[in-house]
């Protein structure tokens, strides 16, 4: 599997800048790794969103009332098993306040290399 | 009310840095160490609950030169007790070492809360908050700036972007990456470390077997490279703008 991961950060109905930031690399990574740019949606009432995340080729949206709010748990497990059960190559985590609570579990309930705060990389 | 507070020390930028002849790392010769600011906040934060509720507060530190002043500085502050987890932990360490090293002595201790710095200047590879709470698991959060206990459970207020904060409500024991402390971290006078190398007394507990650890390494460390400079665009806003959109059309950037 050689897609791209980013997920999504939103805040009171709308998608944080980040988002963009994070699909605009995706995008790159994506294509250099020759998969696909996979935006995930975590959240309630939020699929309206995914219509923004043109960038990517394809959005998973989770949606239920117990994730209406970030939720360091709720948000993480429902991370943790929509990564588990697609396997992406690489999982771009926005470096925010509720991004450090999501990253980090991540890496240790999947057993996954976490680098945080890049500005730029290259693939090796 | 038990609390622990694990801390770790980062370079002093009162000198300035040089890269090593490896180009991997800091030339280490010259430093200073100062403890982590945030990790000076969660000590802060672990003692003002502390004299609000009555408890204990014990302040853990990964073995590495110069740590047992850190640690004995805490205790000038007010921490009961110290813990000096001893193992091969150089600098350059990975987070995910440090949080299983950390995880390995901290489940075998009785404690209501675990208050940490949400990050360090030198983390490469996540945040020891987070991390710990998932290899000890517990429930977490992080990026926390106001802390209030009642019974068995926590209220902390969770800073957002733009001036948005969240208030939650955690179940302990749980663990709290701190953002900032109530008040300003008080100073300890360095008699008052003194005295504290004197009297009190530095647990040392060994980090046994942390395990192969997924982690990242360095390859190349160097300072900032120079971009090649500004410009500065004069003249009225549609002339600003004209010159703008030249530009990002010169350099080739699709809208």
């Amino acid at each position: 599997m050689s897609d791209v991961f980013v997920v999504a950060e939103h805040l009171k109905g709308n998608l944080e800048d980040v988002t963009f930031e994070l699909l605009g690399k995706g995008r790159e990574l994506a294509d250099a790794l020759g998969g696909h740019l996979v935006g995930v949606l975590i959240g309630h009432g939020v699929k309206g969103l995914a219509a923004q995340m043109g960038k990517a080729d394809k959005v998973i949206c989770c949606e239920d009332t117990i994730l209406a709010d970030f939720n360091p748990e709720a948000y993480g497990r429902t991370l943790t098993e929509i990564v588990k059960a697609h396997s992406p190559k690489v999982v771009l985590v926005p470096s925010t306040s509720m991004g450090m609570d999501l990253a980090a579990g991540l890496s240790v309930d999947l057993d996954l290399p976490l680098v945080e705060k890049p500005y730029s990389n290259s693939r090796g | 009310m038990n609390i622990l507070v694990p801390i770790k020390q980062v370079p002093d930028l009162v000198e300035e840095l040089e890269i090593d002849d490896s180009g991997k790392d800091l030339n280490r010769e010259w430093l200073k160490y100062k403890i982590n600011e945030f990790d000076d906040h969660a000590l802060e934060e672990a003692l003002q609950l502390k004299e609000e509720t009555g408890g204990q507060v014990t302040a853990l530190a990964l073995e590495s030169e110069g740590i047992d002043k850190t640690l004995f500085t805490a205790a000038a502050k007010g921490a009961d007790k110290l813990i000096k987890v001893t193992g091969d932990f150089g600098p350059g360490t990975a987070s995910h070492t440090a949080a299983r090293a950390l995880a390995n002595v901290i489940k075998n201790l009785e404690y209501d809360l675990i208050l940490t710095g949400v990050q360090a200047a030198d983390d490469r590879d996540g945040q020891i908050a987070v991390l710990l709470a998932h290899y000890l698991g517990l429930p977490h959060v992080s990026v926390v700036t106001g802390v209030k206990v009642e019974g068995e459970k926590a209220t902390v207020d969770k800073e957002y972007s733009g001036g948005v904060m969240a208030e939650f409500e955690v179940d302990l024991p749980a663990m709290l990456g701190i953002q900032a402390a109530r008040e300003t971290p008080r100073y300890a006078a360095v008699s008052r470390v003194r005295q504290a190398i004197r009297s009190t007394s530095l647990e040392e507990v060994a980090a046994g077997e942390v395990g192969v650890t997924v982690g990242s390494s360095v390859q190349r460390m160097f300072k900032p490279e120079t971009g090649e400079g500004a410009q500065i665009l004069e003249g009225s806003t549609d002339e600003i703008v004209d010159k703008i959109v030249n530009i990002i059309r010169e350099k080739g950037i699709k809208a």
